[in-house]
């Protein structure tokens, strides 16, 4: 074993908090400049340790499945009458889908068209969520195992909530749209005005780049473009609440706070095979 | 021989004690509560931890070790790498500095300078984040972190004065 003298021990010591700090700020830039090898610990770690996010997590969920049980059974009489009401609204809406699908298929066999195959679906349960107020990401307990790829969507029932970012074998991280880092090519749906969804890191992004032209109202409905291929076409992402000066907000459709199972969209574009 | 061997894992298995704690901790703090709009100001439990050991065990808990609890915070909780590092090593060096003082006082004033210590990483992470993403971050979350990291505090010490009494038979 090295002895060292005291005078360099002492200097070392001192000079210790210059060292970390320095390692510190090293790490910030190479994670900036998106090094594989951090992205790649990064990853083994959440791996790692997903097991044990997964236990942690289960009182919580527990407990939240039982208020969300009593939440519905206060509201099981009103829940009940209004999707009698709902399904008959639906009723009348099956047949004309019905008809305006036998028309699509008529008119897309008369034009020649061909359209990609929706992409298969993986469940996953959110195990990490709590990141604080520096980042906006979850953790969820499939990875590589489950065919999951970075870049895949990531969708709740209500709407879009995100991309894969990072993937392990068991876990992957997945950036919400509401994160400062996040771009998602959407478009106004009445509208068809294109637009950049920008996060913010609060709760409600906004819409950049959209044509001065556009027609804008509040409620109106905001879905993907499609545009650079990461998200599929017509993903609900949410709705305008704010229209006016020029600062354009949306209220996600998805409930972001309250995520506890969330559907990863995992298959690339799937070409069909009338299109070889 | 045999005894002295035991003796000798019990002492390395004790003085590991805060960084295991402080490591459950950060384990606790990531997992979703389901609770609306918590992720984005949920507590940071692994601070009280930092700020309960450097003061009341400072030999145990050493510069590199807080440099290596923040690392694992930042790539579990997702955020730029480095930063929890960052604020984990100058919290630890200055607590180091007032261990002293604050470890001699009473509760309200212990949980003042907790008060102080979580003002200032808040500050410093919304302050190295925003440089880090080239945009102000939004200071109200941080401010509501805060505020539930200090008020949290009690919990947490209750928690770990049990254990020093426990592993130390002081606290």
């Amino acid at each position: 074993m090295i002895r060292l003298s005291s005078p360099l021990r002492a200097v070392i010591h001192k000079s210790l908090i210059f060292i970390l700090i320095s390692a510190a700020i090293s790490f910030m830039v190479l994670d900036k400049n998106k090094s594989a090898t951090i992205e790649r610990t990064s990853v083994v770690i959440a791996d790692v340790f997903s097991p044990i996010l997964d236990f942690v997590s289960r009182p919580a969920a527990s407990i939240n499945q039982f208020l969300q049980g009593l939440e519905n059974l206060s509201q099981l009489h009103k829940d009940n009458l209004r999707l009698r009401a709902e399904n008959e609204r639906l009723e009348d809406w099956k047949m004309i889908a019905r008809d305006l699908g036998a028309q699509n298929r008529v008119l897309k066999a008369l034009l020649g068209l061909t359209s990609d195959l929706p992409p298969s679906q993986v469940t996953a349960r959110v195990i990490g969520d709590a990141a604080g107020p520096f980042v906006r990401s979850l953790i969820i307990n499939v990875g590589t195992n489950r065919g999951l790829k970075k870049g895949n969507a990531v969708v709740s029932g209500e709407g879009l909530i995100g991309r894969v970012i990072s993937v392990g074998e068991r876990s992957a991280r997945v950036l919400l749209i509401t994160d400062i880092n996040s771009r998602v090519p959407v478009l106004v749906e009445s509208s068809r005005d294109r637009a950049i969804l920008t996060g913010t890191n609060v709760a409600q992004p906004k819409l950049l780049f959209l044509p001065a032209s556009a027609d804008l109202t509040e409620g109106d409905r905001v879905v993907t473009s499609g545009h650079g291929g990461v998200f599929p076409v017509g993903l609900p992402v949410g709705t305008i609440i704010n229209a006016g000066d020029g600062n354009v907000l949306i209220s996600t459709l998805a409930r972001l706070g309250r995520l506890e199972y969330v559907r990863v969209l995992v298959s690339d574009k799937i070409t069909p095979p009338d299109q070889n | 021989m045999l005894s002295n061997f035991f003796s000798f894992v019990e002492d390395t298995a004790r003085d590991q004690v805060p960084m295991i704690t402080i490591i459950v901790l950060v384990l606790i703090s990531v997992p979703p509560l389901y609770l609306p709009h918590y992720g984005g100001i949920a507590i940071n439990f692994s601070l009280i931890g930092l700020f309960y050991w450097s003061v009341y065990k400072p030999q145990l808990i050493h510069l590199f070790t807080a440099f290596l609890l923040g690392l694992f915070y930042d790539f579990l909780a997702g955020g730029p790498v480095g930063m929890f590092a960052l604020i984990f090593v100058v919290s630890r060096a200055l607590l180091g500095v007032y261990c002293g003082r604050l470890g001699a006082a009473n509760f309200l004033s212990l949980w003042f300078g907790f008060f102080l210590f979580v003002v200032g990483t808040s500050f410093t992470g919304w302050l190295s984040s925003s440089l880090w993403y080239g945009a102000f971050l939004d200071p109200v979350s941080v401010l509501f972190h805060t505020i539930l990291t200090v008020a949290s505090f009690p919990f947490g010490t209750v928690l770990l004065v049990w254990i020093s009494r426990k592993v130390y038979q002081v606290g």
